[in-house]
């Protein structure tokens, strides 16, 4: 049976980003999973994705089937199809799939057939880890739906074929606590008009959106939050962020009147209208928000231009 | 590196053959509890305490028998091993070189002293608290979250999240005696920094990858060292006031004048502190302690 040495953890099998808001460890002693829709001996079926040799041939068996508290390890090469609602039907808790490979050798997921098609994070402290998502089919209303309190989607790619566009690409559900989305790259379709990259919605506390590149054409926003009672939400440019909206709304972070917490630097926006647009690329009356020095966000909203530090209203010591 | 420890062992309250016995803390037969491991595993070991763990803090003290021992907690999320402190006993980390990582702390207790200490007298020196979490809980919390004790003691990573509703803000991470200790990537709500006022030690406070303070609605000075402190304090930090000045965020709370004359302060660029003090506004750079000249 192959277990994770104390080594591989040593040398870093999870990122290790230290910002003061959590770090994620697998659970290492469990006894991983597999999954590898490559191998011949794949099946999903009782007594697979035990050993490397005889693994799982899809991650929705696989965590129909694995034990709380366990490394899910996703070979690369890996491809599977999500094509209805709720496609993935976590059992447990603390579920880690661990993408490996790089480029297009990672593990790939392609959204199609339904636009109801969707993964649902519906255990608490599921991680999802370097998977590329593909979205092949227009209108897919939502692929992405955290549901759960703690889960973390980490170091992940989702990107559209040409034309294609969903309304909304990730939603953090009503009332879901701790969330954590890090290094991660959103390339929606820049013609046709979706509605949000990343929608957060009301009555969440403490959850976390760092290290990003989203690009698309939002109508409501890269970032959005148009519902109440969100607490203490974080959107922090952490290494260095990367956001374009290519709808004339102009927004980037569009969050409603109510929502606290931090959004800060170092950030660079790029909006799609040569316009009065650079105040209101940031919209958020109860955050507050930190856009100078080593959190820098700049916004540039015309070809060729060099970046204007956003200039909302700043504090004064009186 | 913890790879090489001398000796591995585990913790797992949820293992049905955990038990805390004497020759005990292997993979297939876990400590039931980490207190009762610290006191009984060998120097330069690292304790593996796993996913889903719980334990209760209240009965003991918790005493460290050898030095060098590395409490590692495994999992993300709610499955990080949970101490809940239901009794103001302290975790002390009275030994040297030891570690407490990836944890989360759920602090019941009002107005307890201290919920975790670092280290003890500067001979227990070179201790360290690694991405841990501290929630106040029941609408109450303790006085201090932790306190740095001893050379060279490292908090790395720590989040806190106190009760803003509790009068009075609660601190984060005092220092208190002990030299070259470093607290670093942060983030502090409803709490702050302090360090044990009338003493002189030298620490370190770093933004490291980017830190934040969400103060307490009563205490503007969320950084307070003592006016005879030497070191470094530098951005990238990011705070959030409801009032008062931005030149005294970072001030000697009993002294006079900027009270950080030994503090070197650095708050610009790369380094930047910012400070915001109402909704919706941006962070204007932090502005006490005159500028070096070159003169």
């Amino acid at each position: 049976m192959v277990q994770l040495e104390d080594s591989q953890i040593a040398a870093g099998i999870a990122p290790h980003k230290v910002l003061g808001l959590g770090t994620p460890l697998p659970p290492t002693f469990n006894p991983p999973r597999y999954v590898d829709s490559t191998a011949t001996a794949a099946k999903d079926a009782a007594g697979f994705g035990k050993e490397i040799s005889r693994p799982y041939a899809t991650i929705a068996f696989a965590v129909t089937d694995c034990p709380a508290d366990t490394a899910l390890v996703v070979l690369p090469g890996h491809t599977e199809s999500v094509s209805a609602a709720d496609a993935w039907k976590f059992k447990n808790s603390g579920v880690w799939v661990m993408g490996l490979g790089w480029g297009a050798r990672r593990p790939t997921i392609t959204f199609g057939t339904s636009t109801a098609a969707q993964i649902k994070l519906s255990k608490a402290s599921t991680v999802l880890q370097n998977l590329l998502f593909v979205n092949s089919l227009d209108a897919l209303v939502l692929p992405l739906l955290i549901g759960a309190d703690d889960c973390a989607m980490l170091d992940f790619e989702y990107r559209e074929n040409l034309g294609v566009q969903a309304v909304t690409t990730i939603n953090i559900s009503v009332g879901i606590d701790r969330c954590l989305l890090e290094n991660f790259k959103i390339l929606g379709d820049t013609a046709a008009p979706a509605t949000s990259g990343i929608v957060v919605q009301q009555s969440n506390k403490d959850c976390v959106i760092r290290d990003f590149w989203i690009e698309g054409n939002y109508t409501d926003g890269c970032i959005d939050n148009n519902n109440v009672g969100v607490q203490r939400l974080m959107i922090i440019g952490g290494k260095g962020s990367y956001a374009r909206n290519s709808n004339s709304n102009d927004q980037i972070i569009n969050l409603s009147a109510t929502a606290t917490g931090f959004i800060a630097g170092p950030m660079a926006l790029r909006l799609a209208d040569n316009a009065a647009n650079i105040t209101e690329s940031i919209v958020g009356a109860a955050m507050q928000i930190y856009a100078s020095g080593a959190f820098e966000i700049g916004v540039v909203n015309a070809d060729g231009e060099a970046a204007l530090q956003w200039n909302g209203v700043k504090s004064t010591d009186a | 590196m913890f790879g090489h420890a001398r000796r591995t062992y585990h913790v797992s309250s949820t293992h049905v053959a955990a038990s805390d016995e004497s020759g005990g803390g292997r993979l297939e037969r876990p400590f039931a509890s980490i207190r009762f491991a610290i006191g009984e595993v060998d120097a330069d070991s690292v304790v593996f305490v796993h996913p889903a763990h719980i334990e209760s803090v209240g009965a003991d003290n918790w005493d460290w028998k050898n030095s060098g021992v590395w409490v590692r907690g495994l999992g993300w999320g709610d499955r990080r091993p949970t101490l809940t402190i239901n009794a103001a006993k302290s975790i002390s980390m009275k030994k040297t070189g030891c570690v407490m990582e990836n944890l989360l702390f759920l602090c019941g207790v009002a107005d307890q002293s201290v919920v975790v200490q670092v280290g003890g007298l500067p001979a227990q020196s070179d201790n360290a608290l690694l991405n841990c979490e501290f929630r106040a809980i029941g609408g109450v919390r303790p006085t201090n979250y932790v306190q740095s004790f001893g050379d060279r003691s490292i908090v790395d990573g720590i989040k806190v999240l106190s009760d803003p509703a509790v009068a009075n803000s609660a601190i984060g991470v005092r220092h208190n005696i002990g030299d070259q200790s470093v607290l670093r990537n942060f983030y502090f709500d409803s709490c702050h920094y302090q360090v044990n006022p009338g003493l002189a030690p030298s620490e370190n406070v770093l933004g490291g990858d980017g830190s934040f303070i969400r103060a307490h609605p009563s205490q503007n000075r969320v950084i307070d060292p003592d006016s005879a402190n030497a070191g470094f304090c530098t951005g990238p930090i990011a705070i959030r006031i409801d009032g008062g000045t931005i030149a005294e965020t970072i001030k000697d709370s009993i002294g006079t004048g900027q009270d950080v004359s030994v503090w070197q302060i650095y708050h610009k660029g790369a380094q930047a502190i910012l400070v915001s003090k109402a909704d919706g506004e941006a962070g204007a750079f932090f502005n006490g302690g005159p500028p070096s000249t070159d003169a």
